[in-house]
């Protein structure tokens, strides 16, 4: 009787909130959603191709490209699964160990910052935005006393870490994770408990563990669904057994909990670094390589090692043939790549301003979904 | 903050990335292995072979059988899908099999492990798809499809994703050029014919629908000439820094070198030239790739700094600053620097 | 005799309007510069600090004059497929009532300082900038751009939507002063007590719609830039987007105007005809207008301030639960305040005591709960707990 008149929206790939050049096909009725198709590949680079014409230690600097606003993680996603490969992770000296940590963790408090940030803005809340760019700016000033790169680390090698630690950087460390609890405190005073915020959120792109799971979908989302699921414990790699942190879960999977998730990720990772400032001062200084060959030549064979990206399993799967100094074959498995895929199933029924939020609860960046 | 409670994954930890054991398991044994035993007793003779390497199980399983495989491995607990992906093994050293392989690594929350299964297949041969067990499987086969041109049997969407649509070419498959092909780009028109790229409303099914670009591509850039001619002149090649990181056929240990092996470290090969001149041991100092990215091959450039032909120490790209560092040494040792 | 009237009713009302305009626009300007420096003085930021520092200028005060300069100055593009009578009218059919009603504020004591004294006022005004959404529905409409359409859409549901709550919380004031004329309201205020008390759930009301009238946080949907680009008028440029935003800024300036003439005692400072009522002020002579006129003006400062204050506040809210907010929640509310009101009045004519006093002392109650509920200390959450153990 009554006919529905369907509407087709392009959302992106030139939009605000669409955080790249993602693009959404919308079908609306009115502003409900009745069907969402991500299309995806505007920022393909082809980085897999790259792989295959390079030597190893080549690759890093290319792995940075894929996540950028995480590139640590990147780095120790691939040098991880090189030396995985080489069958060198025990030589990794304790020192390298703890300075990946930290770097990864400042990772993901950058990542989460930079989430937070945009997630907010999409939702209208303006402030947040610079308050998390505030703190942002701090830890890229950490990256970029260690490695003169703010965005685009390319901070690991093959079998340990290129420098070591600049003098006074442990003190720059230990003066931000001081203050970071409280910015952490600031942000949530203005969002956690404003009831506009929860409206907005709360029941909002529902997602139960059962379909997480099959969604492939890993990270922060996993967890809000209530999994308590994280690579660092459940299989640990470089230091992290002999760190202490909670892996908080959410109840409802839906993008509240998906936010009080990650900024409980935050305080987390925050607690890590306080944890390892002692640890690094008791090791050696110098000691950050691994004595293995200029040459990486691994043995022929295959290997998945993951890690846990901020956003999710991060992934690298290598084929070596034994014979060349480069991949045969590197496959990623980017997290923001799978976790898109459950978009449409999030966003059905929802209304336009929903998938705003939806896409930012996703945390999503184009650079790794597309490589 | 208190001490967290271990959650039950943590009283398995993972297995530790070991080079293979010295003495493999053979195809059965690792058939029985407790991770895997039960699935592999479910899929009966689907699983044609088996491997282990890094702590890795690899079962490699019948194309045809691959979606009852994955199911019974999904019942047995396997119910994540970590990642699915294409290789082309056409390029694969020794490789007599068929031309693409599919990776399947599942996850187990209970086992907390992993373990990944493999199908081989030629350019027309189907694969059956698994997204009737995992969601997740569909976006990961397209991008499959899209890089290799490998089809999957009962996809519901079996459409480029990461290319567009019309794109003519298979990006990952091994005969794909590096460079790319012509995607109609008009950045370089004295370069690119008129016309090319993707047309409006292309299906992708006509040929004609995309202009591939079969010329020579012009290099644009030029060289330093300056630099060219004085290295010339000092007996080397022009540099290439691109070449950086290779290794040369000529590198191996001699009579006369034993420390010319890429292979060995820096003190390793310092102490077998120790009783050396100044240019064998500048000379084992060096990356010993022979890549020639600083105009000479290993020795050559040795013998240069020796002689006093060149007296920049920074060429050896692939010895990084630990080559550079001990080359100062020398140097100074020798009352050149 | 003509030239009386000529003089009474047309030379001085368009000298007097003209004044007044001039001087409300220039506060409009200048707001565009006041929000941009106090939004970023609250996100830890500068703000436009730069412009003007050549000519000694301090503050970046010149944006004021650089902000014009631009929107003149750019090109103004047409979208080729746009329908051309609408589009050009659209940016001008909100601008126009908003410009209007400013002859019909009063911004001081009477005479001088009152443009036009028409004893409909308020009913005036409120008819006037209720016609500023055709606008907002043609320049959407005529863009020819689907998210310009569905935040003119949106603009019309909310705004009429909101029209309602808006006019209903009037009529408590209405009926305790008995009067549409805005002069008498602001007298009556003096020479009892300021509104805000008796009628503090239509204070409320009114404060809420208006936000949602101007189409500012946490109502901006219409322009939500994280859904819609830029809502409506996405696809205008140059002059016409600058008349877009004139036309909000100065419904922003109207609706703070009507607020501190409806509830906060407009050029005056008196409580039960103490302090500076219109006749102590009048005793002053002009000095004494422009003392109210002044008052006047900071008290609609403070309203202005507080959008800004909203905007770095507030998330935006959905657009279903804009709709539930304004006909669930502000509409009852708004007819329940005039159902109170009119009993208590009544009651208080039938059994001889003064029924504004009771509302008062109900009002000033409910202000003070909720100050204690707002300042009451209250334990620090420990957020790990939360997640984990949910």
């Amino acid at each position: 009787m009554f006919d529905v008149h369907e509407m087709e929206v392009n959302f992106g790939p030139q939009h605000p909130s669409t955080h790249g050049v993602l693009r959404v096909i919308l079908r609306i009725d009115g502003e409900r959603i009745i069907d969402a198709k991500p299309i995806i590949g505007y920022l393909h680079r082809g980085t897999e191709k790259l792989f295959e014409a390079m030597s190893y230690p080549m690759c890093i600097p290319h792995t940075d490209r894929m996540d950028y606003v995480a590139s640590a993680t990147n780095n120790l996603g691939f040098v991880e699964t090189v030396e995985k490969l080489m069958g060198i992770t025990k030589q990794i000296p304790k020192r390298a160990q703890l300075m990946r940590v930290m770097l990864s963790e400042l990772q993901r408090i950058s990542s989460h910052l930079l989430w937070l940030a945009t997630h907010a803005i999409d939702i209208g809340a303006m402030t947040p935005f610079f308050y998390c760019f505030r703190e942002r700016e701090q830890v890229l000033d950490l990256f970029e006393e260690y490695c003169g790169a703010r965005l685009t680390l390319n901070c690991m090698r093959i079998g340990g870490m290129p420098d070591d630690l600049p003098p006074g950087w442990l003190d720059g460390v230990e003066k931000f994770v001081d203050k970071f609890e409280d910015a952490v405190d600031e942000y949530e005073s203005l969002l956690t408990n404003n009831r506009i915020w929860k409206k907005r959120t709360v029941g909002i792109g529902v997602i139960s563990p059962e379909d997480a799971i099959d969604w492939g979908i890993t990270g922060p989302p996993l967890r809000g669904s209530g999994v308590e699921w994280d690579l660092r414990r459940a299989q640990p790699y470089e230091c992290y057994p002999e760190l202490k942190f909670e892996i908080p879960i959410g109840k409802n999977g839906d993008t509240y909990d998906r936010y009080l998730v990650r900024m409980e990720e935050m305080r987390q990772s925050n607690w890590i670094l306080k944890q390892c400032i002692p640890l690094v001062k008791k090791t050696p200084a110098g000691d950050i390589k691994a004595k293995i060959s200029r040459v990486v030549r691994p043995p022929e064979g295959e290997v998945y090692h993951s890690i846990e990206s901020p956003k999710g399993e991060l992934g690298y799967y290598i084929i070596s043939d034994g014979k060349s100094q480069s991949a045969y074959r590197c496959h990623v498995r980017p997290p923001s790549f799978v976790n898109l895929q459950a978009l449409p199933a999030m966003a059905k029924g929802h209304l336009v301003s929903d998938l705003v939020a939806l896409i930012g609860t996703i945390d999503i960046v184009l650079g790794e979904v597309d490589r | 903050m208190t001490d967290a409670p271990q959650p039950p994954q943590q009283s398995k930890p993972a297995v530790p990335a070991a080079p293979a054991a010295p003495a493999a398991r053979s195809v059965e044994e690792i058939k029985r292995d407790p991770l895997v035993a039960q699935a592999c007793a479910r899929s009966g003779d689907a699983i044609i072979g088996a491997k282990e390497f890094a702590g890795e199980i690899s079962l490699t399983v019948a194309r045809d059988r691959i979606a009852d495989v994955a199911r019974a491995f999904r019942d047995d607990g396997f119910n994540y899908l970590v990642d699915l992906s294409g290789v082309d093994y056409s390029k694969y050293p020794a490789w007599t099999g068929e031309r693409f392989g599919v990776s399947y690594t599942l996850y187990s929350f209970t086992k907390n492990n992993r373990v990944r299964l493999k199908v081989t297949t030629d350019e027309s041969t189907p694969i059956p798809s698994v997204t009737s067990v995992w969601k997740t499987a569909n976006w990961h086969e397209r991008e499959t499809f899209d890089m290799f041109g490998i089809v999957f049997d009962g996809h519901p969407n079996l459409e480029r994703i990461l290319m567009w649509e019309g794109f003519n070419g298979h990006p990952l498959r091994k005969d794909f050029p590096i460079r790319g092909i012509d995607t109609g780009a008009r950045i370089y028109p004295e370069v690119f014919p008129e016309g090319g790229g993707p047309k409006a409303g292309s299906t992708g099914k006509d040929v004609k629908d995309v202009n591939i670009y079969k010329g020579e591509w012009k290099h644009y850039g030029t060289w330093p000439v300056a630099e060219i001619q004085q290295r010339a002149a000092i007996g080397g090649q022009p540099p290439a820094p691109e070449l950086a990181g290779v290794v040369a056929e000529t590198a191996k240990p001699t009579e006369e070198a034993p420390w010319h092996d890429p292979e060995k470290a820096l003190p390793e090969r310092m102490e077998l030239a120790k009783a050396g001149s100044l240019k064998d041991k500048l000379f084992a100092a060096m990356a010993q790739t022979d890549c020639t990215a600083c105009g000479w091959d290993c020795e050559g450039y040795a013998e240069a700094l020796a002689k006093g032909e060149t007296k920049d120490i920074t060429l050896c790209v692939p010895g990084e600053d630990e080559t550079e560092s001990m080359l100062k040494q020398l140097m100074a040792g020798a009352g050149k620097a | 005799m003509t030239q009386d009237l000529l003089l009474r009713y047309l030379i001085w009302p368009l000298v007097k309007f003209l004044v007044a305009f001039i001087i409300v626009q220039v506060i409009v300007a200048a707001m565009n510069w006041v929000e941009r420096r106090l939004l970023g003085l609250m996100q830890a930021r500068l703000g436009p600090n730069r412009v003007g520092r050549e000519f000694g200028i301090p503050w970046g005060l010149a944006q004021i004059v650089a902000d014009p300069i631009k929107f003149i100055l750019k090109e103004d593009i047409v979208p080729s497929s746009s329908e051309k009578v609408a589009y050009f009218l659209g940016p001008m059919l909100p601008l126009i009532p908003a410009f209007l009603v400013f002859c019909l504020i009063p911004y001081g004591p009477p005479p001088t300082f009152v443009v036009t004294h028409v004893n409909v006022g308020l009913l005036l005004i409120l008819a006037l900038t209720s016609t500023g959404v055709y606008g907002i529905i043609l320049g959407g409409w005529a863009s020819n751009n689907k998210y310009s359409l569905m935040g003119g859409l949106r603009s019309a549901a909310q705004m009429v939507s909101y029209e309602v709550p808006f006019g209903l919380s009037i009529v408590g004031v209405l009926m305790l002063c008995g009067s549409f004329d805005l002069v008498h309201i602001i007298n009556y205020q003096a020479d009892h007590i300021w509104n805000l008390f008796p009628q503090l759930i239509a204070a409320f009301i009114f404060l809420v719609a208006m936000n949602a009238e101007n189409n500012r946080t946490p109502f901006d949907l219409p322009e939500a830039e994280s859904e819609l680009v830029a809502g409506y008028h996405t696809e205008y440029s140059a002059m016409k987007f600058a008349f877009f935003m004139l036309a909000e800024y100065s419904s922003m300036m109207v609706n703070c105007c009507l607020m501190v003439s409806l509830f906060f005692g407009g050029w005056t400072m008196a409580i039960n005809g103490y302090g500076l009522t219109t006749g102590v002020l009048r005793g002053m002579g002009l000095l004494g207008g422009i003392l109210g006129a002044l008052i006047f003006i900071t008290k609609v400062m403070v309203f202005m301030l507080m959008y800004i204050w909203f905007r770095a506040t507030f998330p935006r809210f959905r657009f279903d639960q804009l709709m539930d907010l304004g006909w669930k929640w502000m509409i009852p509310l708004a007819l329940a305040n005039i159902a109170v009101t009119a009993i208590v009045v009544l009651l208080g004519d039938q059994f001889d005591f003064q029924g504004e006093v009771v509302l008062s002392i109900a009002g000033a109650a409910i202000i003070v709960f909720t100050l204690i509920l707002l300042l009451r200390p209250r334990a620090k959450v420990t957020h790990a707990r939360r997640v984990s153990e949910a």
